[in-house]
């Protein structure tokens, strides 16, 4: 008996066969398929997807046969894996090198062989689709054709394996980006906030003139915040992570809160804002996530700011629409070109320019607030008469038990 | 009704160690005891005999967690009240948090001026629900 011979590449073959992370696993129907097959094509009892590691041929798919390894020195497809085209033993018995092989003298009774190799990269053979018969025979010109087509097949299964496991892997390394900007980036945004709010607070050791200058390094680390914060909404968001927790909200109470909390942005923008509830009802409850849909009003009210002209008005109104709730952002500015219309909720796309921006914004904002507001099952949009009026509105179901 | 004076506080990072200290030694009036780890919070633990624990959660060695893990087992520390401080905001890790039996969890970045009366209104509720 005569053992295959280790092909020149062995290294690199190992090292590809480890990549693909397929020994040892379990079966798959697309290998055993293919399998089949192969069995049915070229009429023979036994097909084998064999693939081939230092010490043994491991077999992805056994048609026809029970046993899913053999060793490597007693292996036909450690002599196919030595050439580009098919490996093709007609009679075991006539072969030196098989002879007096076990697995030709004993079970399986191997005494027709035909092996097409498994070539990934041009020139890396890690197994085989193999045919056996139990009995001395030949294989015609179409079976040829056909078992080499099917081994590109199994080819292609692994090469999507591959393909899988780099998605995998680079969403892996998504998942830890995505803790890494959580964390490191938030750390020293910690010390910063802090140490500025502290030093603020001690506002009166420093002197007027310096407060300017103060309250731009505040400003700008907040901003950072808002920036690393819409960030890692938008990853969690493409995660299809984004969690919402419902619970029973006053929506006008959420925006008179809103309004708020954007008190000094409005100022700065030298707006003024009102809030109108029609009707003048006190409560009108959603089911839905406060913080979340604070994310959505803020955006709204801070667009709205950013594109008003001095001394602009805001309005946010609250409208009842029977079993469903409207708020809505107006103001007077310049509003949205129609060109821009449908790209408004694209993520990244920054409505303006560096010019009439009185703000930086990362261009994620109403992406977020869409985001959001699908998730609520809600109706996001708005309505733009440019240098008339522009209001953006959500639009949700009314809380009920 | 137990006041809250003694604040055991574990941070890795020297430069939040530092404006936390400010805010709960100067702005507010706590006695506070710092560690750079748990390791040296455990040590520290007996002798300062704080009323309060407030822990950072992602740190080298034992994290925020595993440190209150092992502050539970010190006979008189099986039930101080502890806080952590974090910047992990995913909801399943708050919620992770909540589970190990903090009292409350506190977001970085956090406002430096209010995080006194933050702390003092965490313990306020804590103790009524004792």
């Amino acid at each position: 008996m005569i053992s295959g011979k280790i092909p020149s590449n062995e290294n690199e073959r190992l090292v590809r066969l480890k990549e693909l992370d397929i020994l040892d696993t379990l079966s798959e129907q697309a290998y055993d398929d293919l399998t089949a097959l192969a069995s049915k094509i070229c009429d023979a009892p036994i097909a084998l997807v064999s693939l081939i590691d230092e010490t043994r041929q491991w077999f992805k798919s056994h048609h026809g046969l029970d046993a899913t390894e053999t060793p490597r020195e007693l292996a036909f497809c450690a002599h196919a894996i030595n050439q580009d085209d098919l490996f093709i033993i007609e009679d075991a018995d006539n072969d030196e090198r098989f002879t007096d092989n076990p697995l030709v003298t004993e079970e399986p009774f191997v005494k027709f062989y035909a092996g097409a190799p498994l070539v990934l990269d041009n020139n890396i053979r890690v197994g085989t689709l193999c045919v056996i018969d139990h009995q001395a025979r030949k294989i015609d010109d179409e079976q040829k054709q056909l078992l080499a087509a099917l081994a590109r097949q199994v080819v292609c299964l692994m090469q999507l394996r591959l393909k899988i496991k780099e998605m995998q892997d680079l969403d892996k390394a998504k998942d830890e980006f995505l803790s890494m900007v959580s964390h490191e980036l938030r750390t020293p945004l910690t010390s910063l906030k802090a140490s500025l709010g502290i030093i603020n607070y001690k506002k009166s050791d420093f002197g007027e003139e310096l407060q300017p200058m103060m309250d731009v390094a505040i400003r700008n680390s907040d901003q950072l915040l808002v920036i690393v914060n819409d960030i890692l909404d938008l990853a969690k968001m493409e995660a299809g992570k984004l969690e919402i927790n419902f619970e029973k909200v006053n929506l006008i109470d959420l925006a008179q809160q809103s309004l708020q909390l954007n008190a000094s942005y409005i100022e700065r923008c030298t707006c003024h804002a009102s809030l109108e509830v029609e009707g003048d009802v006190k409560s009108i409850y959603v089911n839905a996530d406060s913080q979340r849909l604070h994310q959505v009003v803020t955006n709204f009210i801070s667009n709205a700011a950013k594109f008003s002209n001095e001394k602009g008005q805001i309005i946010l109104s609250i409208e009842n629409e029977k079993d469903y709730v409207k708020l809505k952002v107006t103001d007077y500015g310049e509003g949205i070109p129609l060109e821009l219309h449908n790209k408004l909720f694209v993520k990244f796309q920054q409505l303006g320019n560096s010019e009439n921006q009185k703000l930086p914004g990362t261009g994620l904002g109403l992406n977020i607030s869409k985001h959001i507001i699908d998730a609520h099952n809600g109706e996001i949009g708005f309505e733009s008469l440019p240098n008339v009026k522009t209001t953006f509105f959500f639009k949700l179901k009314k809380y009920s038990i | 009704m137990n006041s809250l004076k003694k604040i055991l506080y574990v941070e890795d990072q020297k430069d939040i160690q530092m404006v936390v200290e400010y805010a709960l030694c100067n702005i507010s009036d706590y006695t506070l005891k710092v560690c750079s780890s748990g390791n040296e919070a455990l040590s520290e633990i007996g002798s300062f005999s704080p009323d309060l624990l407030l822990l950072d959660v992602m740190m080298p060695g034992l994290d925020g967690p595993e440190t209150l893990q092992e502050i539970r087992k010190i006979e008189g520390y099986q039930k101080t009240p502890a806080i952590f401080m974090t910047a992990k905001i995913l909801p399943n890790e708050i919620d992770d948090l909540m589970a190990t039996g903090a009292l409350a969890i506190i977001a970085k970045p956090f406002d430096p001026v209010k995080l006194g009366s933050e702390i003092q209104d965490i313990w306020d509720k804590g103790q009524i629900n004792e």
